[in-house]
């Protein structure tokens, strides 16, 4: 995986993407900007409210006093005790002590040979050590941890801050690289050169809020891949691992999804915990692809497998299927190498004290993910509530209905849809189940808030519907021929269970039309579960209610008994068929029945919709004529 | 391919439910190569047969099955245990660590046997030991796939095995650790064996990479390599120098 973030680093690095070595972007912005004009020897300081500048940074830091060039916190750059919450900063003056002692270093460096420069350093010295700095500072609410920047106004060096001047980057790329290796000599195992072994990697990475080390150097841990006498560990050059975690910095921030987030018994979010899992995602060559007039990228359209973004715009899954997938790329690049173009998935995790974990790592060709994703959106296109088709569901969408979901439930369905792998076999079990139960089927189920209050899911009930059955076909049905037809009702369908299902809509139906007033629960409500467990025992009763009690009802009202007769009667037929109806189901058996039970309802409601359309049609004509 | 399986001296076939071959890089969160390595497959020809008068040389590694990866969190201790190591309290080094394996892995090694200048019998004798301690089952300590506890089931090659259609640019591998023997740093001692007896030697290890990709299913093994570990090593094999 280095490698590849390495290869990528170079393209980003080219594009201007890419902080300077050992430079970060903080979440505490810059406090205070201070002017320097030698020329009239005054110091002007104002408070900054500019962008958020990069900054120089080292993991070093978090325990030990290390100063930074020029842009620093006023603890080293003055010396100020006073801390923001109350209470003093004992080290502030060894803090001080040393930022004095980089300046020197600065002075004596070979990287700030420019007379400007050494001028610029020369008067920031003196007028730290005669105070007159901090007198500028007067009247002014300082704090230790507030960020202080430094622009030298005079010629060349006017309006630029004194820590983005390429010599400073290159001042501090050279003590980062001092500080984080050995003298010891090793072959690093990423791009083959004999390079100074590396201690310690100054650009950490921010995952979930912490920063954390790409690779991690304890000092007992695999003591065969050490170079024991020098402390060093083997592995990776200064300059591979600053490109890879520069890079997967860039890729976390900007192309980056939480596949599971932990969360604690009140309701908020562990972001410590390892069971966290963050995707993310990258292309070994970026490319655009044209369908129809909209241009898209092609890390957009492979990311749509997780969440769709706003950039990606579908109304239908055969859009999706047929515009992205089917139709040949007439993206400049991306159709001549798709072979060649390589697609990189990796899922990291937070571990231990400051450690990131790579939990899964997918490496794998863009054509070949063009296949496999057809094959999964096929396997995942379902009708909607009333028979039309739909948006598909991202993965994210799809699994947070399962409170189940373990996280290598989500790394598994990754796999599934990018690498082709079966997906997870928990996945029914736990679609099944949660169907089986009304009050998660409807969505009334509760779920705690942080203030342990219970609350509703709030999602609508035909929403929940489709996403289990989406599940159940995807777990069911992926990559078997019968895929492309489950999509919407097969009534020849020789399966005594996707039968039933399809009875128990029907006798829903019958039950809802007999009732003169609109229902608040259903047969469904009542025997689903039973139904779907075992349909011998429980259609038989159902189907006499209906008869004797509904059908009558429906008849004398004139609210479609033929439709219904003949519906009924063409299930029974197919389930005498297949073998009446069976005693117990397997797990499997009852996924079928979820989903003819989804199917037939779907199928009832188009109907509905349909009369419904006909008749303001009429209705519309009439008013007109 | 079946002409090719018995080009080398030995082909082994090896399988196992799980293998860790880590990289270096990521050695505490430990990550596999998507591959067996050198020095991985070396361990496991030693584990069936070694003596100090030969050297193994790995030419190449076969994939037989589908590189399939999967992740494991578990408790672990960070540091090693030993009879030698003092006692400790195990919750004091308690740390939850995550490896990404390989699971359900099936390699095809050829490797040839390299005698050692100072042998004065010839490669058929070693060669056929070891084609009857394979035949019988049987080896020094249980071979496995790049750690300890990813034991590895082995057998002769019956000529019919294929390799997977894919291939893979792996990139930077790591071929095999050189303990190379130095006045000038000294950083540890180890066991080197010459004229039929182990003697402790003082020195340092360097570890050495190639560039590895996999061409249908199959990683060669640049055969330079060897010259250069004996190079670091000091050692003299027939047919090198």
């Amino acid at each position: 995986m280095l490698k590849e973030l390495v290869e990528k680093a170079e393209k980003l690095e080219q594009e201007g993407k890419l902080y300077p070595v050992g430079y970060t972007v903080y979440s505490e912005r810059i406090k205070w900007e201070v002017h320097l004009y030698p020329d009239e020897n005054r110091i002007y300081v104002k408070e900054y409210d500019g962008e958020n500048r990069a900054r120089a940074l080292t993991s070093k830091r978090t325990s030990g006093i290390i100063a930074y060039p020029f842009a620093d916190e006023s603890a080293y750059v003055l010396g100020i005790e006073t801390q923001k919450g109350g209470g003093q900063d004992k080290n502030a003056q060894k803090k001080h002590q040393e930022y004095m002692k980089m300046l020197d270093e600065m002075l004596e460096s070979s990287h700030f040979s420019t007379p400007l420069l050494v001028e610029a350093i020369d008067f920031l010295r003196s007028r730290l050590t005669d105070e007159t700095l901090k007198k500028a500072f007067a009247g002014r609410k300082i704090y230790g941890k507030d960020w202080i920047t430094f622009v030298y106004e005079k010629e060349s060096l006017k309006g630029q801050h004194l820590h983005e001047l390429c010599e400073t980057k290159a001042f501090w790329k050279q003590k980062a690289e001092e500080m984080g290796c050995t003298s010891a000599w090793g072959y690093c195992s990423i791009c083959g050169a004999k390079a100074k072994a590396l201690t310690n990697i100054t650009t950490n990475v921010n995952l979930l809020g912490s920063r954390r080390q790409i690779a991690s150097y304890n000092k007992e841990a695999f003591v065969s891949y050490r170079v024991s006498a020098k402390g060093a560990s083997l592995g990776i050059c200064f300059s591979c691992a600053e490109k890879a975690s520069q890079t997967l910095e860039f890729l976390l921030k900007n192309n980056s999804i939480p596949l599971f987030l932990d969360k604690k018994a009140s309701g908020q979010v562990n972001y410590d915990s390892s069971r966290n899992q963050v995707a993310t995602f990258w292309l070994k060559e970026d490319a655009t692809v044209t369908t129809g007039k909209t241009e898209f990228s092609l890390s957009d359209i492979f990311l749509s497998t997780l969440d769709f973004s706003e950039k990606i715009r579908v109304e239908t899954t055969e859009q999706l299927v047929e515009d992205f997938l089917k139709s040949p790329w007439s993206g400049e690049r991306a159709s001549l190498n798709l072979e060649e173009n390589a697609v990189y998935l990796a899922v990291f995790s937070p571990n231990g004290e400051g450690r990131l974990a790579l939990r899964d790592w997918l490496h794998v060709s863009a054509g070949r993910v063009k296949q496999n994703l057809m094959k999964y959106f096929k396997a995942i296109q379902l009708v909607d509530a009333f028979g039309m088709d739909r948006r598909p569901y991202g993965i994210k969408e799809l699994l947070e209905i399962l409170d189940d979901t373990e996280p290598n439930v989500v790394k598994g369905l990754l796999r599934t849809a990018f690498l082709g792998e079966r997906p997870p076999v928990s996945l029914l079990q736990s679609a099944v189940r949660r169907l089986r139960i009304s009050g998660a089927r409807d969505g009334s189920l509760t779920d705690t808030d942080k203030r342990n209050k219970k609350r509703k899911m709030g999602l609508d009930p035909r929403d929940i519907w489709q996403r289990l059955c989406t599940i159940i076909k995807l777990a069911l049905f992926y990559g078997k021929e019968e895929v492309n037809k489950m999509d919407r009702l097969d009534k020849t369908r020789a399966d005594a269970s996707y039968q039933s299902g399809r009875l128990l809509a029907a006798l829903e139906e019958i039950q809802r039309r007999a009732a003169s007033s609109k229902l608040s629960s259903t047969v469904v409500e009542r025997y689903y579960g039973s139904a779907s467990t075992s349909p011998q025992t429980v259609f038989p009763m159902l189907l006499s209610t209906a008869t004797k009690g509904h059908m009558p009802k429906i008849r004398k009202n004139n609210y479609g008994y033929v439709e219904l007769e003949g519906l009924l009667e063409e299930i029974m037929t197919r389930i005498d068929e297949a073998g009446g109806f069976p005693k117990t189901l397997l797990l499997s058996q009852q996924g079928e029945f979820a989903l003819g039970f989804y199917h037939q309802r779907a199928a009832i409601n188009a109907g509905k919709r349909k009369n419904e359309l006909k008749r303001m049609e009429v209705d519309n004509n009439g008013t007109l004529s | 391919m079946e002409n090719e399986i018995f080009k080398c001296d030995v082909a082994v076939k090896l399988e196992g439910e799980l293998a860790c071959f880590t990289r270096p890089e990521f050695k505490v969160e430990r990550v596999t190569y998507p591959v067996m390595t050198p020095s991985a497959a070396r361990g496991v020809l030693e584990a069936i047969f070694w003596k100090p008068e030969i050297r193994w040389e790995v030419r190449q590694i076969w994939v037989l099955k589908p590189i399939k990866e999967f992740s494991l969190l578990r408790n672990e201790i960070d540091s090693r245990q030993s009879a030698r190591s003092k006692t400790f309290f195990i919750e004091d080094k308690r740390q939850q660590r995550t490896t990404l394996f390989l699971k359900d892995v099936a390699y095809l090694v050829l490797a040839d046997i390299r005698l050692k200048s100072s042998t004065k019998d010839c490669k058929k004798k070693y060669l056929e030991q070891f084609n009857r301690r394979i035949e019988n089952g049987r080896c020094f300590h249980q071979p496995y796939l790049g750690t300890r506890e990813c034991t590895a089931s082995f057998e002769k090659a019956s000529g019919n095995e294929k390799p997977i259609p894919d291939c893979l640019t792996i990139g930077n591998m790591l071929f095999d650790l050189a303990f190379c023997p130095s006045e000038s740093c000294r950083e540890m001692e180890f066991l080197q064996h010459s004229d039929n007896k182990a003697h402790k030697r003082a020195g340092y290890k360097q570890a050495l990479y190639f560039t590895a990709t996999l061409d249908k299913g199959v990683m060669t093994v640049p055969q330079s390599k060897y010259e250069e570990l004996y190079g670091l090593e000091g050692i003299d094999v027939k047919g090198i120098g």
